[in-house]
């Protein structure tokens, strides 16, 4: 399930296809339809798997949660990319590149 | 509910009712929510709302009305409650969802078409969100011809016949008795999954708009994942969701919250087919009173021509208003006349034809219900293995069994609770 880490500020990803989600008095349940393995994101996890149900780059999703969120924005770069890179690792996002290639 | 008079429409109702209503419509969060936080502060039983909700099959849309904007009204425990059991809907809906798309794979690596409606797809398409509905089994519109095919792939698959749906009679040795134009539910014991085969034929109380012919016209292709599944248009869904509820007489108000939601979701909708096709199969009262209820309880905006339609027949209204006081009526209803049942789904239909065929579909319905009830059971079977050709003998085995059963249901109806202790 190792993926290369390929995620970086200009990086466009969404959701991939093949699951389906809920949501969950603000958190989010995830089905991956392939595996048949469910995973949960917490609420600020929630709002990025929000954001990238649309083709969407990190750059500007990590400024929409700047906005809203008073967080150094080198450490919520870190926690972005690093939940971003799990997803990814988990075949929940698709890079956009990379799926149009 | 702009147009309707609420407090008229609530007035005899309890506020944990009143509250589950205005939860779970279209306006929860618009207009009713005054309403909602004036009720919250009353003195209400939460443990009957929680009982109302899971009986209504609603604690999803119950919990998703509650949280946003009320949480901090209501009792920690009960939140807490409610939170655990949507966790646990939520869960069981992908579950679902997943043994469909498996199931639906199978069929389709076998060359069966099937139409799959209600349960998790209906919640995809009226709610946006598989988990916002209670379902507890799969529903499937097979073609006629393939229904003994599906029926040995789910079984290849764990489940097995439970019962068959077209005819209230139990089939004793159903493999060998599998009729093609028949309809069964299977069960996986290991899942818990019910999975039950539609083909549309035999005979029905209400006229079905759709047949085996005419169904395959009305589907639209939802995508899950990487799978496209086949599912009514919504425009067909809407009707079958009205006749459904009517039949039942609007008992769960899930059913209503569906076609509240189907509506909401859908706002451009094929309103002169749905009117049209309501008319010529004798359902347009059954619709217009099922749509009148919705926009009374959940706010469903309906177009003029539906309003003027439902203005025009005084029926409607009073249909409503029974459906209403159904939907409202809680606890043990089986005792209730079954004559204000019937007045009420005979009153739905318009023609002499379709009021014939009601009548006689519930003549001959009471008729194998009769029967069923004579038929033995595994019980008497286990309480003598009797031969071929004595099975006879379990008929007057069974009746015994029924008359004590049925005494002793009358003896502790009479003397409740301790004085029939240990009977």
């Amino acid at each position: 399930m190792s993926k290369e880490k390929t995620i970086g500020p200009e990086t466009i990803l969404r959701a991939s296809q093949n699951q389906v989600s809920t949501d969950l008095q603000g958190e989010t349940v995830i089905l991956d339809l392939k595996s048949g393995v469910y995973y949960g994101l917490d609420a600020i996890g929630t709002e990025v798997w929000r954001m990238i149900q649309k083709p969407r780059s990190v750059k500007s999703i990590l400024e929409a949660l700047l906005n809203k969120y008073e967080v150094a924005p080198d450490r919520c770069e870190m926690d972005l990319v690093s939940l971003l890179e799990d997803l990814h690792a988990n075949n929940l996002v698709v890079i956009h590149d990379q799926e149009t290639a | 509910m702009n147009r309707d008079d609420d407090r008229e429409i609530f007035s005899s109702v309890r506020p944990e009712m009143e509250l589950l209503v205005r939860c779970v419509g279209l306006h929860a969060h618009e207009r009713c929510s005054q309403r909602i936080e004036e009720l919250l502060k009353a003195d209400l039983d939460f443990d009957y709302l929680v009982q109302l909700a899971v009986q209504h099959r609603v604690i999803p849309l119950l919990e998703r009305g509650l949280a946003n904007g009320h949480a901090r009204n209501l009792p920690a425990w009960f939140l807490q409650e409610l939170r655990e059991l949507r966790w646990y809907n939520t869960l069981h809906s992908l579950a679902m969802l997943e043994e469909l798309l498996a199931v639906l794979r199978i069929f389709r690596s076998h060359h069966i078409r099937a139409i799959s409606y209600k349960g998790p797809l209906l919640a995809e398409c009226a709610y946006d969100d598989p988990a916002l509905r209670q379902f507890f089994d799969l529903d499937l519109i097979v073609p006629l011809q393939d229904v003994p095919s599906a029926v040995a792939l789910l079984e290849s698959r764990g489940y097995y016949v439970k019962r068959e749906l077209t005819s209230p009679i139990r089939t004793r040795s159903l493999k060998s008795d599998l009729h093609p134009h028949h309809e069964y539910a299977l069960s996986n014991p290991t899942t818990g999954v019910t999975v039950e085969l539609h083909c549309l034929s035999g005979p029905r109380a209400y006229a079905y708009p759709l047949n085996p012919q005419t169904v395959w016209k009305q589907v639209e292709t939802v995508r899950i994942g990487e799978d496209t599944l086949d599912t009514l248009r919504a425009e067909a869904m809407a009707l079958i969701l009205c006749i459904h509820g009517t039949k039942h007489r609007w008992a769960c108000l899930q059913w209503l919250c569906d076609v509240a939601a189907l509506i909401h979701s859908h706002p451009d909708l094929d309103w002169d087919w749905i009117l049209k096709t309501a008319f010529l199969s004798g359902n347009e009262r059954i619709l217009l009173h099922s749509l009148l209820l919705a926009r009374q309880l959940l706010g469903v905006r309906l177009p003029p021509e539906i309003n003027a339609h439902i203005h025009a027949d005084p029926h409607v209204r009073r249909l409503s208003v029974q459906a209403r006081n159904h939907l409202f009526q809680t606890g043990d209803v089986s005792s209730e006349l079954v004559a204000s049942a019937l007045r009420y789904h005979f009153e739905t239909l318009t023609s002499g034809k379709h009021k014939t065929a009601f009548v006689l579909h519930k003549i001959l319905y009471s008729f194998n219900q009769s029967l069923t009830l004579l038929m033995p059971t595994e019980k008497e079977r286990k309480l003598a293995a009797l031969p071929e050709f004595l099975t006879f003998l379990y008929l007057p085995l069974r009746l015994a069994r029924l008359a004590v059963k049925y005494s002793s249901m009358a003896l502790l109806r009479r003397y409740p609770s301790n004085t029939v202790e240990g009977f």
